[in-house]
């Protein structure tokens, strides 16, 4: 190879050119292969699910507790008897060092989950990542 | 046709840090696609930015990386386009670097990844500085050496500078 082709210039465009390559290639062998990853247990999709009325039962009685993953809006409309734990929408924030030992607390028990209307609540894949015993809550019911 | 050799002491070095590093990626690459579960989780225990509240870019990163570096260990070991490739590899060093320091700095306790199931160590300042070092020989190899040998400089073309040195 000619110094012309060993430049400053022509390195950083090659490395593109390279990095260009290898992230289509990197994108497009997990499909070809059908090598892919999956999250642990429990970060699975919830499979057991409980009407409303039998988790505020549940938990009025405490034998479960509910975990109210609404907008603030919905909560406030219709806010679940008794009360339920409510969780910040960002991972990073501090209130979940101080949700830490309650939620560590909730090992045995019941975690009604009751889901947004829409979307996803991003706090929900840090709660899945916690080995709870996860019900997703029918709000039809 | 100039077939006058070249010195051992500028043509060697890169060499060896590209078939080092390139030896490194691909074992890590191999053993993270022998086990992209455990790689997965060890990513969702780092909650790295934007992963963290997106599983499925996550998985979509944990299955891609690997190959990523099965393909750059390839290009560095084959030594076909050998600084550019250095130049990559500099640069994924660079930010394992960045993110690790990240980590420590946070207070991360749990294992590092880098070489999949087999290396379960936890983040210590060690890997932050085995990754520096790996970037710094890496850049070297892009940039620091001419006359490099590799399967597009063939040993009888010995170099014409045109650039200074």
């Amino acid at each position: 190879m000619s110094s012309l082709a060993e430049s400053p210039r022509n390195i950083i465009l090659g490395s593109l050119l390279a990095s260009a390559g290898l992230i289509i290639l990197s994108l497009f062998l997990p499909r070809v292969t059908g090598l892919h990853a999956k999250l642990p247990d429990p970060l699975k999709p919830l499979t057991q699910e409980i009407s409303y009325k039998l988790a505020v039962e549940n938990s009025l009685a405490g034998t479960g507790v509910i975990l109210d993953l609404r907008s603030p809006d919905k909560r406030a409309q219709n806010p679940v008897p008794g009360g339920a734990i409510v969780v910040p929408e960002e991972s990073g924030d501090p209130k979940w060092d101080k949700l830490a030992p309650l939620l560590e607390s909730l090992v045995d028990t019941p975690v009604y989950v009751i889901f947004p209307a829409q979307g996803e609540h991003p706090g929900f894949f840090k709660i899945r990542s916690r080995p709870l015993d996860l019900w997703s809550v029918n709000m039809s019911h | 046709m100039d077939t006058e050799p070249r010195p051992i002491s500028s043509a060697w070095p890169p060499l060896v840090i590209r078939l080092i590093t390139g030896s490194l990626l691909l074992y890590s690459g191999w053993l993270k696609l022998g086990d992209l579960n455990s790689f997965a989780n060890t990513l969702d225990t780092m909650q790295l930015p934007v992963l963290r509240d997106h599983p499925g870019l996550l998985l979509q990163f944990a299955e891609s990386l690997p190959w990523f570096e099965l393909g750059l260990g390839a290009l560095l070991v084959s030594t076909f386009a050998a600084r550019p490739a250095s130049l990559v590899a500099g640069m994924l060093f660079l930010a394992f670097t960045a993110l690790l320091t990240s980590l420590r700095l946070q207070g991360f306790e749990g294992e590092c990844g880098c070489l999949g199931p087999l290396l379960s160590a936890r983040v210590g300042w060690m890997h932050v500085l085995l990754d520096a070092l790996v970037a710094g020989a890496c850049f070297a190899a892009a940039f620091g050496w001419r006359n490099q040998p590799t399967m597009d400089t063939a040993p009888s073309s010995a170099e014409t500078p045109a650039t200074s040195e």
